[in-house]
């Protein structure tokens, strides 16, 4: 289950580059900078878990 | 803006780090130009591996931002067969991005054409959307290159099935007008 990806903005953006570029030109998506995580985390091939800061 | 760039030259790493961060920041805002291009090669020729990964990063992202120089080429080139997957990733990247600054040769063509046999999908899905940007921006391409895509397209993953679809098609089009 992935939960939380490192590249998604708090605004619900993606930044990563290369996943837009992909997510637009390849992927053509129509909304290519914004990430929904229950539509997007578990097809995006750029999902990286966001590592949990150590307390 | 010159005191980054005066920090990328040094040698302290410490200190070669801590302006690359800034100038990520920078780049990320379109808030610099080709007077990066310069201290960034020469960061690729003396810095550590880390630094040398998020400098081609930079390189790609000026790119995006339409700011292409020849220079640029052959400091990606070098990552094009580089031991991390994420490295050659990269290089296909800015290879892609800076030919939407107009900028690209036969030798990256050629390094581009070679990624597609990558061990690695992200690094062959990647050299295929920039092979399909060479076609577009710069009208270049290669008959080594549609055999491969097209044994590609027959890939069960979807991710390059797609990826080399996006390059045959800008390939059969040729050069966009007006690029």
């Amino acid at each position: 289950m992935r939960t939380r990806c490192l590249w998604r903005a708090a605004d619900g953006r993606c930044s990563n580059c290369k996943a837009k570029r992909i997510r637009l030109d390849v992927l053509k998506l129509p909304d290519y900078e914004r990430c929904e995580p229950e539509r997007d985390y578990e097809e995006c091939e750029f999902f990286i878990e966001k590592p949990v800061p150590r307390s | 803006m010159k005191d980054v760039l005066e920090g990328l030259r040094s040698k302290d790493m410490e200190e070669a780090s801590a302006s690359l961060y800034e100038l990520e920041g920078l780049l990320r805002r379109s808030r610099v130009g080709a007077e990066a291009i310069g201290p960034l090669c020469e960061l690729l020729s003396h810095g550590r591996d880390e630094e040398r990964a998020r400098a081609i990063w930079c390189l790609g992202k000026l790119g995006q931002n339409k700011i292409g120089d020849p220079r640029a080429i052959p400091a990606v080139l070098d990552f094009a067969d580089d031991p991390s997957a994420e490295n050659r990733e990269n290089s296909a990247w800015a290879m892609g991005e800076l030919a939407g600054a107009g900028v690209g040769d036969d030798a990256s063509l050629s390094a581009l054409i070679d990624m597609l046999d990558d061990l690695d999908d992200h690094v062959k899905a990647m050299a295929s959307w920039s092979l399909g940007r060479y076609a577009q921006k710069l009208g270049k391409s290669d008959a080594r290159c549609i055999e491969r895509l097209e044994i590609m397209k027959g890939s069960s993953s979807s991710y390059l099935r797609k990826s080399a679809e996006f390059a045959l098609e800008l390939i059969e089009q040729g050069p966009s007008e007006g690029i």
